[in-house]
């Protein structure tokens, strides 16, 4: 049996172990790993500015997001927050986990996406399981907020229609899948922001067998890249 | 304060420069319980070492552990000079999480 810890792939901040990509390959929950390296590869495709610091675009990282989340003090929090740039940013991607133990190793056990739109000055949430993580995600924008320039503090949380997932693991696929159409929707058309445009794009997009396609293309993704290291 | 031992290798010797004061840092490790550990290590050494002595110090595996600095995850074969860290700064860890659905 192959070891689990055997290194697969080392990509921008994230190494990708034989456990980790595993999960992929089956009906498993996603870890932040992988939802960690789709954003990094993302964020490293072409339409975007090669300095990040930059990108009118950024994704949060399940990591960043949690200790955001769940930063033991004011001050820890301001300069974790800092190097972000949030106030520079149009559209902010966070990766929502539900875990409320941070003592627990591998805890949690849903994902969703929240997104901040200066567009429209709009936290929308994107959650797989409707309802579910509404409650992280609303303690979540309180902490972020003042981060996010004066506007946004009268930024409401809503819920767009989301695609929906038909089965109890693809939480995680469903945010990876989602985060791309918004990405590619926002450098594709700058003055986008249309709410019911992309909700049509996301639900044509997004389906039951998309979403699992999307574990065999991120797992050839990152054999493919593991390869030609 | 918890010191990290450290392995000269080659590429450390060839950046040791005589009279160089600066070769040490302190970093501060945050822990998500808010407890803090100091670590004293070379600026050239790689933080690998720093976060093993963590794991170890926790009794928590190392793979189950992220450290962010700057706003990013920190690989293990980063050294303080390649991030221009500075005496003092924090590196904060955290557990990992997964998720599929909550039943």
């Amino acid at each position: 049996m192959a070891d689990e810890n055997e290194k697969v792939l080392s990509y921008g901040d994230v190494l990708l172990r034989r456990g980790d990509v595993e999960l992929l390959g089956g009906p498993y929950y996603l870890n932040d790993h992988i939802i960690e390296f789709f954003f990094c590869y993302l964020a490293s495709s072409p339409a975007s500015p090669s300095d990040s610091s930059s990108d009118p675009v950024l994704l949060v990282g399940p990591s960043i997001t949690f200790w955001l989340m769940h930063c033991p003090d004011p001050d820890g929090l301001r300069a974790a927050i800092a190097p972000l740039k949030l106030r520079d940013r149009q559209l902010v991607l966070f990766a929502v986990n539900n875990n409320e133990d941070v003592e627990e190793a591998g805890g949690g056990s849903h994902w969703s996406l929240l997104a901040y739109d200066r567009r429209q000055n709009v936290f929308n949430h994107y959650d797989s399981m409707k309802g579910m993580n509404w409650r992280h995600a609303d303690d979540f924008i309180s902490i972020v907020k003042p981060f996010l320039g004066s506007k946004a503090s009268a930024a409401r949380l809503v819920e767009p229609s989301s695609p929906q997932q038909e089965n109890g693991y693809d939480c995680g696929v469903y945010v990876m899948a989602i985060a791309q159409v918004l990405w590619d929707s926002y450098h594709e058309n700058m003055e986008a922001g249309k709410g019911t445009q992309l909700s049509d794009l996301l639900h044509n997009q997004v389906t039951a067998d998309f979403v699992s396609r999307m574990r065999e293309t991120t797992l050839e993704l990152i054999y493919t890249l593991a390869r030609s290291q | 304060m918890a010191g990290v031992e450290d392995t000269p290798t080659s590429g450390e010797q060839q950046e040791k420069k005589p009279g160089d004061q600066g070769q040490h840092i302190n970093l501060k490790v945050k822990g998500q319980d808010g407890n803090d550990i100091f670590f004293r290590i070379k600026r050239s050494t790689q933080l690998r070492k720093l976060m093993n002595a963590y794991c170890d110090r926790q009794s928590i595996d190392f793979n189950a552990i992220a450290f962010l600095f700057d706003g990013r995850r920190l690989r293990g074969e980063q050294t303080p000079d390649e991030l221009e860290m500075e005496d003092g700064d924090e590196i904060d860890a955290m557990l990992h999480q997964t998720g599929g659905w909550a039943f």
